[in-house]
């Protein structure tokens, strides 16, 4: 059959089980979202295990679904449990060895990824002042509807001054805005991850942007997120011990 | 088909290992590593493990005997033939998912 909106309402106990044919059908637990595509089964788990729907099973286009059993599909149920279980290897973290690739920064190596960023940010030009107050002052005094120009002279900023902390804090602000105003999240991440890597003796400003990963990843709806949440975890205890951030 | 006994501290199934056969616990107490989860389960399910040889993966679990632990070991066509359809299979299929829904916090 082919439906469009709401499949299973919040409250809902599924008794029947449907896997998707074609279309987009999203589930949402406990605040975060997936998509689940052809092949997969709609609210597998709460019919498995006759739980009520958390929010609202949505086909988020319209989508062919069939309707169909746990007894028939007991091989492919499986297979797609495992895959699952696939991811969580893939996004968990070795505790008490966190290395650079944990903080997924993708396929390029670093100074590769460092080159890709910088390209990026190069959007539009300002000059800045040589004097580090005058250089602040420039960058603050923008509004937020010149926000790329911001992005530029942030960067330009911690190429001059590069020893300087406020570097670090004009990465963390600027990536915000650039989430909230622009909803531009690959520039936000860019910028964090920045951070990450150019101000990892700070630890108190690199737990403000991982748990700013972890909420952009969480929002898309990326696994990826758990990961930054156990990370910002470890730094959080490690930060209590140093009086705080 | 066979039973089997495991002693406290005896692994039943590793993580990463070639799955070959699925357990059906009869007595005892096992701990299932999931992660860095971990889930306690005992004779009183019943509780089966290592679905994943079904469909020709590896574990992705380590169970390990907590006491002394009486199980049923069954090849992939026996667990199916026997239990497939039945209460036990559908039990299996719910814990499998239960358990993997914690570790991704979905529940």
């Amino acid at each position: 059959m082919k439906v469009e909106g709401v499949i299973f309402k919040s409250g809902e106990v599924p008794k029947s089980l449907f896997k998707i044919v074609s279309g987009t059908v999203r589930e949402t637990r406990n605040k975060t979202y997936h998509d689940l595509a052809s092949g997969d089964y709609v609210a597998l788990l709460e019919y498995l295990l006759e739980e009520p729907i958390q929010e609202n099973v949505v086909a988020t286009e319209e989508t062919e679904i069939i309707e169909t059993n746990w007894e028939d599909e007991y091989f492919e149920i499986i297979k797609k449990i495992v895959s699952l279980r696939k991811v969580i290897t893939e996004s968990s973290i070795d505790l008490n060895r966190i290395v650079l690739d944990d903080f997924n920064f993708g396929d390029t190596d670093v100074d590769e990824y460092l080159q890709e960023v910088e390209a990026l940010l190069t959007l539009s030009s300002g000059e800045l002042p040589d004097d580090e107050k005058e250089a602040l002052k420039a960058i603050e005094a923008l509004d937020d509807n010149k926000i790329l120009t911001k992005v530029n002279l942030v960067r330009k900023f911690i190429e001059k001054f590069p020893l300087e902390e406020e570097g670090a804090r004009l990465l963390i602000e600027t990536a915000a805005k650039v989430y909230i105003v622009l909803n531009d999240k690959y520039v936000a991440k860019s910028l964090l991850k920045k951070l990450l890597l150019r101000y990892s003796d700070m630890p108190g400003y690199c737990y403000e942007a991982i748990k700013t990963l972890e909420g952009i990843y969480k929002d898309e709806g990326n696994i990826i997120w758990r990961r930054y949440e156990k990370i910002a975890r470890i730094l959080e205890v490690e930060l209590r011990g140093n009086d705080g951030i | 088909m066979e039973t089997m006994e495991f002693e406290p501290g005896q692994d039943i199934t590793k993580d990463g290992e070639k799955g070959e056969y699925v357990y059906i616990l009869k007595s005892g107490k096992v701990k299932i590593r999931l992660g860095l989860y971990e889930f306690v389960v005992d004779g009183g399910g019943p509780e089966a493990f290592g679905l994943e040889s079904l469909v020709g993966e590896n574990y992705t679990e380590t169970c390990t005997a907590l006491e002394n632990s009486k199980v049923i070991r069954c090849s992939s066509s026996e667990f199916m033939e026997i239990y497939g359809k039945t209460e036990v299979g559908k039990k299996a299929l719910e814990s499998f998912m239960r358990r993997t829904a914690k570790v991704l916090g979905w529940i």
